[in-house]
C-alpha cells in the first residue's frame, strides 16, 4: 500500500554527504566533475533517418468542429449558450503519416480573424493508446516541430500544455497569431518527424548498448555521431588537471573527440534503424461569423491612468478597438526623459479595465502586451493588447463582444459602437 | 530580510538535494547542483522578501538547473548508475519496501517525481506547485494522479516478481 507516510520515509534518506555541507559551508565549491557513464538514457530523435520513411496520404475530410465539447479544458465558456455559438470550420482537412496504424486529426478550432486555437490528437485506428507504442513524449518539449510558415507577416506557432492526453494519444495545441492580417480562409500546416516507436526505440537502445559493450570508450549515435571520452579511466586528479588545461585551451571543460574515420569504420551501423512517425496536418481556417464584430470608441481623447511599478501615469486614450480576442487601446502620455524607465508597462493588478455590456454586466480584461514608443522631448506613446482573461494565466476567452457597450479604464468609461 | 548563508544551506540542503536527486535520479549529479544552486545563491544579490520567498526561489533554481541538466548533451550519453541508500533506524523488510518505492517513484518521467517530491516531500499544495512549475493546477493533478496510478502499477509489478523470484 502506497501511502504518503511511506513516500517521505523513502527520501527520507536522500541527502547530500557532510563532506559536500562542509565545503559549501565554507564557501568552497568545488567544479562541476561530471561522472562519465556509458549507455543512451534517452529518446534520440533519429532526423537523418527521415529521408528512409515513405509517406501516405491518408484521406481528407470536412467538418464543422463543436468549440464547446473539444475546447473545454483549454478555453474557459463564458456561458453554455454563447459555448454553441463558438464553432468554426476546417475544410480541406488532409493528414499524411507514415504508418498505416495511424490517424491525425483535428479535435477542434475556434479563434477570430486573426488568431486561432487548435487541438490536433494523433491516435491509433486499432483504438489502443498511442502511448502503448510511443515512447512517452509527455518530458520532451523539444519532441514536437511545427512547420512555420509566414504569410507576408508574423504570427506565432507553437503548443502549450501536456502532450498525452487522458486517453494516452498525443495531442498538440495550435495557437496562430497575426496581428498584421487575416488567418481567415488561410490553410494552416503543422507537423512533426520526431515521435520514435517504442518497440523500434528498445531495439535501436539494445544496437547502441552493444556498440559500447565492444567500444566502452565511444559515445554517441548514428544520428549525432560517435565521439570518445577523453577522461575516461583518469584518476580524479587527472580529471580535474585535463579540465582545467581544456578550459584554458578551448573555454569549456569537459571535451569529447571525434572518433577517427579509422575508429568510425569499426562501427557497424547499418542495422541501426530508428522508424519515426511522420506527420502532417493541413487545414483552412474559417473564423467564426461573430468574431468578425469589432467595437471602436466613439469619443477618445479623454484622459485616464494606468498604474506600474512606478506608480501611476495620466494617459490620453487616442483610439480603443475591442473584438471577439480582445482588443488594442492606443495612448499617448507625458514622460520624463530621464527617468529610468521611459515606458509605461501597466501590468499591474491594480489596473482595472473591463468590457461593459449593455446589461450592466462587465467581462475583465487583462493586458497581454504593452509597446511604447518614445516621440522626444516630454512625449510617448503606446499600446496596450488586452485579453478576456481566462480562470488560469494561460487561458483565453472568446466572447461575443457584439453587445458590448462600453470599456472601463480606471475609473473612466469609453463608450464603445459596433464598426461595420 | 537579511540573508543568512550558512542558515540557509542548512535549512534548505536536504530539500534542494531530494529535487535535484530526483529530476537527475543520481546522487553526483545531485551534488552538482546543490553546489550549484548554493553557489548562485552566495554569488547573486538577491533579496528576499521571506523565508518562503527564500524556499520558493532555491526550489525555483533547483528545477531550472535539473532541467537545464537534463538537456545538455553529456547528460544524454549517461544512464543512472543504482544507488542504495540506507535509511537510519528502520528494519531489513521496511528498508527493501522502501528502497522499491524509491526505485518505483526513480522510475518515473523526471516532471512525474519532482511533482511528487514537491507534494509529498515539501508539502507544497497543487496550486502551490503550479505556481512554482508555471504551469496549470489541473496539470499538477493530473501528473499527480498518473504518477500515482503507475506508482501502484509498478509496485504491484515488483512485488509479484519478488514472489515469483
Amino acid at each position: 500500500m502506497i501511502d504518503k507516510d511511506k513516500i517521505i520515509r523513502a527520501f527520507e534518506c536522500i541527502s547530500p554527504s557532510e563532506e559536500l555541507v562542509g565545503q559549501i559551508l565554507s564557501g568552497n565549491f568545488p567544479r562541476h566533475r561530471k561522472k562519465s557513464l556509458r549507455k543512451i538514457a534517452v529518446t534520440v530523435l533519429c532526423a537523418c533517418l527521415a529521408a528512409v520513411m515513405g509517406t501516405v496520404t491518408v484521406a481528407a475530410a470536412t467538418g464543422i468542429i463543436d468549440f464547446k465539447e473539444l475546447f473545454g479544458k483549454h478555453i474557459d465558456l463564458d456561458s453554455d449558450e454563447l459555448g454553441s455559438q463558438l464553432m468554426a470550420q476546417a475544410t480541406d482537412v488532409v493528414y499524411t503519416v507514415s504508418d498505416d496504424d495511424y490517424r491525425v486529426g483535428i479535435k477542434g478550432v475556434t479563434g477570430d480573424t486573426g488568431s486561432l486555437y487548435a487541438i490536433i490528437e494523433i491516435t491509433r485506428v486499432d483504438g489502443t493508446p498511442v502511448t502503448e507504442h510511443f515512447l512517452n513524449t509527455l518530458d520532451d518539449t523539444a519532441n514536437i516541430e511545427w512547420l512555420h510558415e509566414y504569410y507576408g507577416s508574423s504570427y506565432v506557432i507553437g503548443s502549450r500544455g501536456d502532450f498525452i492526453n487522458d486517453k494516452g494519444n498525443l495531442e498538440f495545441f495550435l495557437d496562430l497569431q497575426n496581428n498584421f492580417g487575416t488567418l481567415n480562409g488561410m490553410t494552416i500546416s503543422a507537423g512533426g518527424e520526431n515521435l520514435v516507436l517504442a518497440n523500434e526505440f528498445e531495439r535501436y537502445c539494445e544496437e547502441i548498448d552493444a556498440v559500447y559493450g565492444e567500444y566502452p570508450d565511444f559515445y554517441g549515435t548514428p544520428a549525432l555521431g560517435w565521439w570518445r571520452d577523453p577522461t575516461r579511466g583518469m584518476s580524479r586528479e587527472e580529471v580535474l588537471e585535463y579540465e582545467d588545461r581544456a578550459l584554458e585551451n578551448y573555454g569549456f571543460a569537459v571535451g569529447m573527440e571525434p572518433l577517427s574515420d579509422e575508429e568510425l569504420d569499426k562501427i557497424d551501423v547499418s542495422s541501426f534503424m530508428l522508424l519515426p512517425l511522420k506527420w502532417e496536418i493541413s487545414f483552412t481556417y474559417h473564423a467564426p461569423e461573430f468574431s468578425s464584430v469589432k467595437l471602436v470608441c466613439e469619443k477618445p481623447e479623454e484622459k485616464t491612468v494606468f498604474y506600474d511599478e512606478y506608480g501611476e501615469t495620466e494617459i490620453t486614450v487616442r483610439n480603443i478597438e475591442i473584438g471577439a480576442a480582445g482588443g488594442m487601446v492606443n495612448y499617448e502620455y507625458r514622460t520624463d526623459p530621464n527617468r529610468e524607465k521611459l515606458f509605461i508597462k501597466p501590468f499591474s493588478e491594480e489596473n482595472e479595465i473591463c468590457l461593459i455590456m449593455s446589461d450592466g454586466s462587465r467581462v475583465p480584461m487583462i493586458v497581454s502586451s504593452a509597446n511604447g514608443s518614445y516621440n522626444g522631448g516630454d512625449s510617448a506613446a503606446g499600446t496596450l493588447r488586452l485579453d478576456f482573461a481566462g480562470e488560469s494565466d494561460d487561458t483565453v476567452r472568446y466572447i461575443d463582444v457584439s453587445k458590448g457597450r462600453a470599456i472601463y479604464v480606471n475609473g473612466v468609461e469609453y463608450k464603445l459602437k459596433q464598426q461595420y | 530580510m537579511e540573508l543568512d548563508f550558512r542558515k540557509a544551506v542548512l535549512d534548505y540542503k536536504d530539500t534542494v538535494y531530494k529535487i535535484a536527486y530526483a529530476g537527475c535520479g543520481n546522487s553526483y549529479d545531485a551534488d552538482d547542483i546543490l553546489q550549484d544552486v548554493f553557489f548562485a545563491l552566495c554569488q547573486g544579490r538577491k533579496k528576499f522578501d521571506s523565508e518562503e520567498h527564500l524556499k520558493a526561489w532555491l526550489i525555483r533554481v533547483t528545477i531550472n538547473r535539473v532541467k537545464s541538466h537534463l538537456r545538455s548533451f553529456h547528460v544524454k550519453k549517461r544512464a543512472v548508475i543504482e544507488e542504495n541508500f540506507v535509511p537510519a533506524g528502520v528494519d531489513i523488510e521496511e528498508t527493501e519496501e522502501l528502497h522499491l518505492i524509491r526505485e518505483a517513484v526513480m522510475a518515473l518521467p523526471e516532471n512525474y517525481r519532482i511533482a511528487i517530491i514537491l507534494y509529498y516531500y515539501c508539502g507544497y499544495s497543487c496550486a502551490e506547485i503550479a505556481g512554482i512549475l508555471k504551469m496549470k493546477e489541473p496539470t499538477v493533478k493530473t501528473r499527480l494522479k498518473r504518477a500515482r496510478d503507475k506508482l501502484k502499477i509498478q509496485l504491484r509489478e515488483e512485488i509479484r516478481y519478488d514472489r515469483q523470484g
